[in-house]
């Protein structure tokens, strides 16, 4: 069922409030395993702000799905934590590269198990130069052989404890991050907005850098 | 535009850990299918996150991917580069795989329980009669190592050869695969949790 932009916009507001109580959730040092009890694990993270857009009203959602729509926090929009280039091609059949610039926004841990990065890919290229549409270069190759159609290829380097944490997927192969099919398409001088939930390291590690394929690392991100 | 996947929430008594996320992307300056926008929505950014509770997969491995640990809220699966585990076309452990029995050890000790299962699996080169005797041996060598460290766990081995790879032995145009054939080369251990 499709929610009403109206009743979407409501529930933005209900959770805007909760978003304000959960802001300082990061540094709960919450137990690392106190997640795991069944059923009750939410947590709420602020998405950046859009003025459109939509999220999938087909959520195919059964009895005992629980769902809460957070609302877009205007202040994450343009912070930029770190940065890296990369070069990727430009989608599976054109070998092209197409420059690209990542921006990673935040590095939230949402609760003891998870962090939420928040990311932005650009096309740097120039006006006219090849629109980059290559979403499985982004994908975990190890979770199916094509590659999958996202930015599964997502992870968090620990590289003092030689630890690599990746990308969440669900039992159905379903990423916890940005999936689109075959839709993402970045033109020239325009760029998207992306987001993965990785696995998190013990609270004890504060920094981490991020890799995400085609990119060089982006180092000494800090947990926030 | 905007994409995002059909969520389906699953709950219940397998305590279903975290969060999961669907994020639909707006893509600054391009337009987007008209049913899946909101009217009069022009150049997008990122929009709201949804978060549902599902059975995720945690996994966590070193950086050169020797050791792989995967973790569902009932049952942790540590996966071991045949490559740096055993010499080629061995079933001795290597020097270097101590250190990795020692981390299987630890994660058991953590967190496990119950019977421990350990199959060896090999990429698609040679013989399925040689690779599933290598494998099973491969198998077998490491339950004996981690037998030593853990004398009260009960173990079952299996070797199944090329059966069961997790990634491709060759490429779409028939090529080889080297890539893909070592990471099918492994032997996985895995364990019910106990937390």
């Amino acid at each position: 069922m499709t929610p009403s932009t109206m009743t979407r916009r409501l529930m933005a507001l209900g959770a805007a409030a909760t978003l304000v109580l959960s802001a300082g959730a990061c540094s709960a040092g919450s137990d690392k395993k106190a997640a795991t009890e069944s059923g009750s694990a939410t947590t709420v993270a602020a998405a950046s702000k859009t003025g459109s857009g939509s999220t999938d009203g087909g959520s195919g959602s059964d009895g005992g799905s629980a769902t809460t729509t957070t609302a877009p926090s205007s202040s994450d929009d343009d912070a930029v934590v770190g940065s890296s280039t990369g070069q990727l091609r430009a989608d599976p059949n054109d070998p092209t590269l197409v420059p690209l610039r990542l921006d990673v926004r935040s590095v939230e841990r949402l609760d003891g198990d998870t962090i939420e990065v928040r990311f932005a890919i650009t096309n740097t290229g120039e006006d006219g130069d090849a629109t980059f549409e290559a979403w499985t270069e982004l994908g975990d190759d190890t979770i199916t052989a094509s590659g999958t159609y996202d930015v599964g290829g997502a992870a968090l380097l620990d590289r003092p404890n030689d630890k690599k944490y990746l990308t969440l997927f669900d039992s159905k192969d379903v990423c916890l991050c940005t999936g689109g099919g075959a839709q993402l398409a970045i033109a020239p001088g325009t760029s998207a907005e992306l987001y993965a939930d990785i696995t998190a390291p013990p609270e004890s590690v504060k920094t981490v850098d991020l890799s995400l394929p085609g990119f060089k690392p982006v180092n000494g991100l800090e947990i926030s | 535009m905007t994409s995002a996947r059909p969520t389906t929430a699953r709950t219940g008594g397998a305590a279903a850990v975290v969060i999961a996320t669907l994020l639909a992307i707006g893509v600054a300056g391009a337009s987007a299918p008209a049913s899946a926008q909101d009217p009069g929505a022009g150049a997008g950014r990122v929009v709201a996150i949804e978060h549902r509770t599902v059975d995720v997969i945690r996994r966590v491995e070193s950086i050169s991917g020797d050791i792989r640990t995967e973790e569902t809220p009932k049952e942790v699966s540590i996966t071991l580069a045949a490559d740096v585990t055993f010499a080629f076309d061995k079933a001795d452990l290597s020097p270097e795989a101590a250190a990795r029995i020692d981390e299987v050890v630890a994660a058991y000790q953590d967190g496990g329980k119950g019977a421990v299962a350990i199959v060896g699996h090999t990429d698609s080169k040679g013989t399925a009669e040689y690779n599933a005797d290598l494998s099973l041996r491969r198998a077998t060598a490491v339950r004996d190592a981690l037998a030593g460290k853990l004398p009260k766990a009960t173990f079952t081995v299996a070797g199944k050869g090329a059966a069961e790879p997790v990634a491709p032995n060759t490429k779409d145009d028939g090529s080889d695969d080297p890539e893909g054939r070592a990471r099918n080369r492994r032997v996985t251990i895995t364990f019910a949790r106990s937390t």
